[in-house]
């Protein structure tokens, strides 16, 4: 007996093949991996260093300072490999030639599609569960008596709202991955958006009227704090634009698959 | 094993039907007919460039037709919900990611598919990469990924086989085993479609022949036939009136056969004496008269040449 098949639908097994076809990329675990470790090391670090600075008397650290906020700080950072990681689920395909197996293995273009997507999203979000409360929890660390204890009422909400934002945000970027398919392109775009060009623009009082809707800003509300949080828009509004970038990149990708000779 | 179609079965499994392709202003597939029915080996046949891989293409539903449909089973392959159990493919031998194991490259096109995980072990051992399962794709050699691609394709036992040059990169002793697994396959009543450029090597394991050049169809026919129609011995007269050599020759009961803009005039079965007695009684000076018959190769050559998008010239080819 060669070639039976095992029961099941069609859509399982196409979730079962992307998820296989990440855990067998050492590259993509590899990732996934680095985007906690990063997390937990770069807030310990912030924290330890804010501690010292506040210790020794360093008028070194930002008025609006705020030890929630600041707990939350690394995952500024950890995001670049998450969005990596994205990119490199997408990009793998196109690189490769795989797409064309892929295809041929799954032909419905929204399958595959709605495959790759949740079988990224489950290790994803796992990874961004793991970042925000990591990276928060060294922090705190980090911070001695300077952190906050971990039930204090701002923790919780924030840290969710913190790997919310990861999973829209690698959403987000799985979904432009597929629009664009180049992969240098894509990361370097994304990263530039997120680290450079979304930054300055809201440090420019002309731009922030526009700027405070792109993507990373507006997620960012779901985690800041204080004097940090952006007053014309709260975590609610935050959570609804970023919802919106990452449904927008995700339907354009489909799009774009759907429309497309491999 | 599971019941595959019968031999005499003359539904075709692949239907193309008036199958045309255009990339802006190329035409790579032009009004493209035939079937590949079960139980035998069918030859897909034409030079680089022919159209063979787009048409492939379009069957396996990785792009659109602009006119017509390939139908896999009756069906469109992008309705199949689970392909690799109908249909094996290998259409390019790299599209195993580099940096993943063979073995998992198979695990993970098997559970797309619903295919039991070790059917994965059996494919492996089937193509001889059992030992170099575990090894990165990236360090296989061009014979071991074309094999880790035949391996894929048959990884759902399916009764329809399409290989797109599955020859290359393979060292003789490679080659012959392709040809005995195709001619296995076909005897199991499944439907092996080999498209290839190499004629000859084709045409030892194919029954059937569908020949294309310029995205069009140029012959379908038994293999046997085609021999017939185009390797038969003939009498080679070049002139600079091969229309009118033509004429004078249908008048004596001669056959000849001319592509327009040559100066050649091809009369199968005749001998040379004859075809000089009547070019000389119509006054018509030759300027070359010979003996030749076909190899395969030049056959296909000499069929292909003239096809338009075809440009390539081989030596031997009367043109």
């Amino acid at each position: 007996m060669t070639g039976e098949a095992t029961a099941g639908n069609a859509t399982a097994h196409a979730v079962r093949a992307e998820w296989t076809k990440i855990a067998t990329l050492r590259s993509a675990v590899v990732l996934l991996v680095l985007t906690c470790v990063t997390a937990v090391g770069l807030g310990w670090l912030s924290g330890w260093s804010v501690r010292n600075a506040f210790d020794r008397g360093l008028d070194v650290v930002r008025p609006d300072f705020h030890p929630v906020a600041t707990g939350h700080y690394p995952l500024q950072y950890a995001q670049v490999l998450l969005i990596a990681f994205a990119v490199l689920v997408v990009g793998s395909e196109h690189g490769s030639g795989t797409i064309r197996a892929s295809l041929t293995a799954v032909p419905s273009r929204g399958r595959f599609y709605l495959a790759k997507v949740v079988a990224g999203l489950a290790p994803a979000a796992v990874v961004a569960v793991l970042t925000a409360a990591g990276g928060f929890t060294a922090t705190q660390l980090g911070l001695g008596r300077y952190g906050v204890p971990l039930d204090h009422d701002d923790v919780l909400p924030t840290t969710l709202g913190a790997a919310g934002y990861l999973v829209l945000m690698y959403a987000l970027c799985v979904g432009v991955a597929t629009v664009l398919r180049n992969t240098a392109l894509t990361t370097s775009l994304l990263v530039v958006l997120v680290m450079v060009l979304s930054p300055m623009a809201n440090q420019v009082e002309a731009l922030r009227g526009v700027a405070r809707y792109l993507p990373d800003h507006a997620g960012a509300q779901l985690m800041v704090v204080g004097a940090q949080a952006d007053p014309e828009l709260g975590p609610v509004a935050g959570l609804l634009v970023l919802t919106a970038w990452a449904t927008a990149a995700l339907v354009g990708g489909y799009l774009a698959l759907r429309s497309r000779a491999v | 094993m599971r019941a595959h179609r019968a031999a005499g079965d003359d539904r075709g499994v692949i239907e193309v039907e008036g199958l045309t392709k255009r990339y802006g202003d190329v035409t790579a597939v032009d009004d493209l007919t035939f079937a590949v029915r079960p139980g035998r080996v069918t030859g897909f046949l034409g030079p680089n460039g022919a159209g063979k891989t787009t048409t492939a293409r379009i069957v396996l539903g990785l792009d659109r037709p602009t006119r017509g449909r390939a139908l896999v089973n009756g069906v469109h392959y992008r309705e199949l919900r689970h392909p690799l159990r109908e249909v094996g493919a290998l259409l390019d031998a790299g599209a195993a990611h580099k940096a993943r194991r063979a073995v998992d490259h198979l695990r993970w096109l098997a559970r797309s598919n619903g295919i039991a995980a070790r059917r994965v072990d059996q494919v492996l051992e089937l193509v001889g990469l059992a030992d170099v399962g575990r090894r990165r794709a990236g360090r296989l050699s061009l014979g071991m990924s074309q094999r880790l691609g035949l391996a894929a394709a048959l990884l759902g036992d399916p009764a329809v086989l399409l290989l797109d040059e599955p020859g290359n990169g393979l060292d003789p002793e490679g080659v012959r085993w392709v040809r005995t697994m195709v001619r296995a396959w076909a005897a199991e009543g499944r439907a092996v479609l080999v498209s290839s450029h190499l004629m000859a090597e084709v045409a030892v394991t194919a029954e059937h022949l569908v020949v294309i050049a310029g995205g069009r169809l140029l012959a379908d026919t038994t293999t046997d036939e085609f021999v017939r129609r185009h390797c038969a011995p003939a009498v080679l007269a070049r002139t600079t009136e091969p229309a009118r050599l033509l004429d004078l020759l249908a008048g004596q009961g001669l056959e000849g056969r001319h592509d327009a803009g040559s100066s050649v005039v091809l009369v199968p079965g005749a001998d040379t004496a004859a075809v000089g007695r009547v070019a000389a009684a119509g006054g018509i000076a030759l300027d070359e008269l010979s003996h030749r018959a076909d190899s395969l190769e030049e056959a296909f050559l000499r069929l292909t040449a003239d096809a338009p998008g075809f440009r390539a010239t081989a030596p031997g080819v009367v043109s």
